[in-house]
């Protein structure tokens, strides 16, 4: 039943997002999308290098060039990226919500009350399981864009996420 | 209840006969769908189409889907368990669907023409939890269908205690909300946006061409040796102004009937907690909106509708899986009052408050960001006119980069908001109107964002997410933003209502 509570709210005293203590995630996780960045990038290189031998009997091409300076731009960018971008992600846990930031030039903040999250999960691949990483996949009825997935906690950490927002909103767990 | 069950739904019920056509249409109509390519082919081979013996395994084909058919209709049965209906079928492979009362959320009906020439009608039941528990029956007598669907709503419990209403559908009071007559319905038809109409044809010629393609057929090949002349032909404007004729003529044409056919002897129903809104030429549909599965109303009107009076409305529902149109119903043609007299009967009280709020507009970094995107696809344009000393399509290049720049300022102009206590509303448009009504409990959550531009201005947007879409506020002040956030958030997480 309804419960008629009806307390004026100060809405500027509420604890704003700007100034809540988030927690960042693993150094760990850092570390694996470095890796698979790597890995990509060599990837890359490849295609470059095997360009290159297919070409390099003929005059030099100047699209060439501008090719492979791109090619180094997006690979030095995806470093650069991936390191301020780590920073910025992070969540804090309140008394009704979770939230959650990320972005480094495109910041985002996301914000899902506690009773209306629809289900969780927690997935671990097996690369992540190496490095000791889970991921918490929080869903709400919101669709695709509005789900917040935390990457880069401990397993054990996401397990108990997990379980206080599961104690918090009354759902069905999913395995 | 006041007739008592005539049907015995508790013993195994196949449906009605003509279904066995339905079923042999629809599964004409995918191997045609398949098939097509082929059937190009055969038809563009002069020889083969003449010689005829392709005609045997075209028959062959549709005698074993008649079988098939046939076979699926005298294996599929369904019958009502005290709390579920029970739903058997299978030809090759049995299969038992189980649904519980409780998880339909609503029963929908629909007739083609098939259908209404056998008096039948088909049903849809939407059910509330994984995305593809939807189930279909494919013909029932009007009656029966009447009476399974009223059973099945009937006998539902309230799910969570006190939100569901006993009786959706039924004999219950139903007031007429609005009706289209044929005049409102050829306004509503010229009024329509034919450019999308439009885009049709030109999907659809794209969709041939590809088609022709894939099997070999090159018309850019054939029409080459005819280029030249084409080429001369084209820079003149004579050939243009004609395509632009054509193009309307044919689009227009295409909005007109694609109205006719679906919105024929549109009526809206207001029923007790919610609507029922029927339309429709050769395939009529009835489509049920409870107010609790309304997420979002968005109501609108392009240029063409704004200059005769008419709305289109919208009502968002929402849906387990993915966000599909089908679960939006369409209302056409209604006036501004008739607008407004939905959003009371879905807002009730709420909607008072929704007339006294102070309505805000965005930052004027949201004109300056448009003008700023727009100038940097003009300007290499214009380089590349000015490069090639193509002086006349200087002329175009004005025409639309003046157009665009009036469109930013009225987009700016026009993008509104306002949030009140329990509901807001959130405008915009170019040319025409666009609104979106929404109670605050219903959102699922919120985001708010900055790019590395806005940041330097202290701006953010800010989206919401509700079970149907989201809706989003572009370029207000960071401090703003905020304070609609912790503002919301609280109501949303004091609600102890279900937004659904």
């Amino acid at each position: 039943m309804m419960e008629h509570r009806n307390v004026q709210v100060d809405t500027a005293l509420l604890p704003d997002i700007e100034t809540l203590n988030y927690t960042g995630l693993k150094r760990g996780y850092l570390k694996l999308l470095l890796f698979y960045n790597t890995l990509f990038n060599l990837v890359l290189v490849l295609i470059i290098v095997i360009y290159a031998i297919f070409r390099f009997f003929e005059m030099p091409d100047p699209l060439f060039f501008i090719i492979m300076g791109l090619f180094a731009i997006r690979i030095i960018w995806s470093y650069i990226s991936i390191n301020f971008g780590f920073r910025y992600k992070a969540y804090a846990l309140r008394e009704k919500d979770i939230v959650y930031k990320s972005g480094w030039l495109w910041r985002s903040t996301v914000t899902a009350p506690f009773n209306r999250v629809q289900h969780l999960r927690i997935d671990q691949g097996p690369l992540e399981r190496k490095f000791e990483l889970a991921k918490l996949k929080i869903f709400t009825a919101g669709g695709n864009s509005s789900d917040i997935t935390i990457p880069g906690l401990h397993p054990s950490e996401a397990r108990k996420l997990k379980q206080f927002i599961v104690d918090k909103s009354a759902i069905d767990e999913e395995e | 209840m006041k007739k008592n069950d005539t049907y015995d739904f508790s013993q195994p019920t196949r449906q009605s006969y003509a279904a066995i056509l339905i079923i042999t249409y629809r599964l004409y109509r995918v191997i045609a769908q398949q098939l097509f390519p082929i059937i190009v082919i055969v038809l563009l081979q002069g020889k083969l189409a003449k010689s005829g013996w392709f005609i045997y395994p075209i028959i062959g084909i549709a005698v074993l889907g008649a079988i098939y058919s046939i076979l699926a209709f005298f294996k599929y049965y369904f019958f009502l368990k005290p709390e579920k209906l029970v739903v058997r079928k299978g030809v090759f492979k049995r299969s038992l669907l189980e649904i519980p009362f409780d998880r339909i959320q609503s029963i929908n009906f629909e007739q083609n023409l098939i259908h209404r020439l056998f008096k039948v009608v088909k049903l849809n039941m939407d059910t509330a939890g994984s995305a593809t528990n939807e189930l279909e029956l494919y013909a029932l007598d009007h009656d029966k269908a009447k009476q399974l669907s009223e059973h099945i709503l009937n006998s539902r419990k309230s799910i969570k205690a006190g939100t569901l209403e006993k009786t959706a559908a039924g004999e219950n009071e139903s007031k007429p909300v609005f009706s289209l007559n044929l005049f409102q319905l050829l306004k509503v038809g010229v009024t329509e946006n034919h450019i999308r109409s439009g885009g049709i044809i030109i999907f659809f010629f794209f969709y041939i061409y590809d088609s022709l393609e894939d099997i070999g057929v090159d018309l850019i090949e054939q029409g080459e040796q005819y280029m030249p002349l084409a080429k001369q032909l084209a820079q003149s404007l004579a050939i243009v102004v004609f395509f632009i004729i054509f193009f309307s003529v044919v689009a227009f044409m295409i909005s007109l009937v694609r109205t006719f056919l679906r919105y024929y002897d549109l009526k809206m129903l207001r029923k007790s907690r919610g609507f029922v809104v029927t339309s429709g030429l050769l395939n009529k549909k009835e489509r049920a909106a409870r107010d609790i599965k309304i997420q979002v109303i968005n109501s609108s009107q392009n240029l063409l509708q704004k200059l005769a009076g008419l709305y289109e409305l919208v009502l968002k529902q929402a849906s387990s899986a993915e966000v599909s149109d089908i679960k939006s119903i369409k209302v056409v043609g209604l006036s501004k009052n008739n607008v407004a007299e939905i959003e009371k009967y879905v807002l009730k009280s709420k909607y008072r408050e929704m007339e006294e709020l102070p309505v805000k507009g965005v930052n004027f970094y949201f004109l300056f960001r448009r003008l700023y995107y727009w100038s940097l696809l003009f300007i290499p344009l214009l380089a590349l006119s000015l490069y090639f000393k193509r002086f006349d399509s200087l002329i175009y290049l004005g025409i639309l980069f003046a157009l665009a720049i009036f469109g930013s300022f009225l987009a700016y102009r026009k993008k509104k908001y306002a949030i009140g206590k329990s509901v807001m509303r959130i405008e915009g448009g170019v040319f025409g109107h666009s609104s979106n009504l929404m109670e605050l409990f219903k959102i699922q959550s919120i985001r708010i964002s900055e790019s590395l531009f806005q940041r330097r201005r202290k701006l953010a947007s800010i989206v919401f997410y509700t079970a149907s879409g989201s809706v989003r506020i572009p370029d207000i002040s960071k401090a703003e933003a905020l304070n609609i956030n912790n503002r919301l958030l609280d109501i949303v997480e004091k609600s102890r209502k279900t937004w659904m």
